[in-house]
């Protein structure tokens, strides 16, 4: 052994002396401040937090609903800050129409829900009877399908899913709301109305053959929508393309 | 061992943690209170109180999963001091505080105001020349002389070797050895 390691090994004991509180000789600068570090933990505890103290005063068992009631009551608070800001952030139109959305809902709620007063129900069953016919479906109209004959992929997948009898009103909508959802029923698009009667810019307006609107038909009256024969309804559409087309949603 | 006093039936009082009992809760507390106080304190901490608060929190709802004696709870007190103060400095995006320590922000009291001065002024020149010293080499330092744990504790808590915990204490040592002398040679 060195003296190298000697002096290492007398520096190792001393500091662990030093560290441990022990009295060094010749470094009573280090000394001083190593009492006075452990001099510290002799001070007055802090106070503890209300929560830590109804713990320390009742245990686990009554004090841990506590603070999972705070926390829910916090994570509400918190949801409906969200909401809040999230509402604030829409547009001018966005709020229009989250209006409208609550007003429609409140009115047709009140007027379907028998346990509404009679003066409530009774104005609220007029509005929804007013509008009613806006959204029922034409039976006297022979309905049949419209196969797009648009060049671009996302038009030549769209396939017409046709009802003309349903019992319950179809409506010609786009997006989500209008799309059938796997193992539902489909209740149809209707193809009457101004959206399905006036040819956009840019779109023409297909002639069907006979077989295709007979068996459209024929479809419709079974109850299923789908139209069968991909080379009578869309010619023009891709055979890749209307493969999918049972699976695509409707566009008039 | 100076930081605090030591339970006897620590198994028994234990046992009783882990059931809930208030009462091993408050023992327990007032056992390591002071040290883990004392320890936030010396890393630089503020808001002592809250933080002390938490750790405790963390320990009483955590004590079921703990199997061992005294020395092995003080040391895994003293971890989840440790974590909750890398996360108090991470939450707040907040380096460890270089800023000298504050005597007026500190409510304590001594015996005398005579006394009482000369502790704070001990105290502040004390932490003063721990922020000299690096992160983690004031870490080891603070948790042996302060929490009063072996080496092998410390490395415990830091998630270092023994090795690296006897060099960071050495060059954390010297480092202080090296001031103290050169301000008395310039006194």
């Amino acid at each position: 052994m060195s003296t190298f390691d000697d002096n290492q090994d007398m520096r190792a004991q001393s500091d662990e002396l030093l560290l441990t509180g022990h009295t060094v000789p010749d470094e009573p600068g280090l000394v001083d401040l190593v009492a006075t570090m452990r001099r510290t933990v002799d001070a007055p505890a802090p106070r503890p937090t209300p929560a830590l103290a109804m713990l320390l005063r009742d245990g686990i068992a009554t004090t841990a609903t506590v603070p999972v009631r705070a926390a829910a009551t916090a994570r509400a608070r918190r949801r409906l800050g969200r909401l809040w800001r999230y509402v604030a952030g829409l547009g001018l139109a966005g709020k229009i129409a989250l209006g409208a959305g609550i007003a429609f809902a409140g009115v047709t709620g009140a007027a379907t829900v028998g346990a509404v007063p009679a003066v409530i129900q009774a104005p609220a069953r007029a509005v929804v009877n007013g509008v009613e016919h806006l959204f029922a479906p034409r039976s006297n109209v022979p309905v049949v399908p419209v196969p797009t004959s648009s060049a671009t992929p996302g038009a030549a997948t769209d396939t017409p899913r046709t009802t003309s009898s349903g019992e319950r009103p179809a409506f010609s909508g786009h997006g989500p709301a209008s799309r059938p959802t796997p193992g539902e029923t489909s209740p149809g698009i209707l193809l009457e109305g101004p959206s399905s009667q006036t040819a956009r810019p840019g779109e023409a307006t297909p002639t069907l053959p006979a077989q295709a609107a007979t068996q459209a038909t024929e479809n419709a009256d079974s109850g299923s929508a789908t139209v069968h024969g991909k080379s009578d309804v869309a010619p023009s559409a891709t055979p890749s393309a209307a493969a999918r087309s049972d699976k695509a949603p409707a566009h008039p | 061992m100076h930081a605090g006093p030591v339970i006897d039936d620590f198994d028994e009082v234990l046992a009783r943690a882990r059931a809930g009992s208030a009462e091993a809760f408050t023992l327990l507390y007032e056992d390591l209170v002071r040290p883990v106080a004392a320890y936030l304190r010396a890393r630089g901490v503020r808001d002592v109180e809250d933080l002390t608060s938490e750790v405790f929190l963390a320990v009483f709802t955590s004590v079921g999963r703990f199997t061992g004696g005294q020395v092995p709870f003080r040391s895994w007190v003293f971890t989840i001091a440790h974590r909750r103060l890398v996360d108090h400095w991470r939450s707040g995006s907040r380096s460890v505080p270089q800023a000298p320590y504050e005597p007026q922000d500190d409510d304590r009291s001594t015996e005398s105001a005579e006394n009482q001065a000369l502790d704070v002024l001990g105290e502040e020149r004390a932490l003063e020349l721990l922020a000299m010293l690096t992160d983690d080499q004031r870490e080891v330092l603070v948790l042996r002389i302060v929490a009063d744990l072996t080496v092998e504790q410390v490395a415990e808590v830091v998630g270092k070797r023994p090795g690296a915990v006897k060099a960071l204490q050495r060059r954390g040592l010297s480092t202080l050895r090296r001031i103290l002398e050169s301000e008395a040679v310039t006194l």
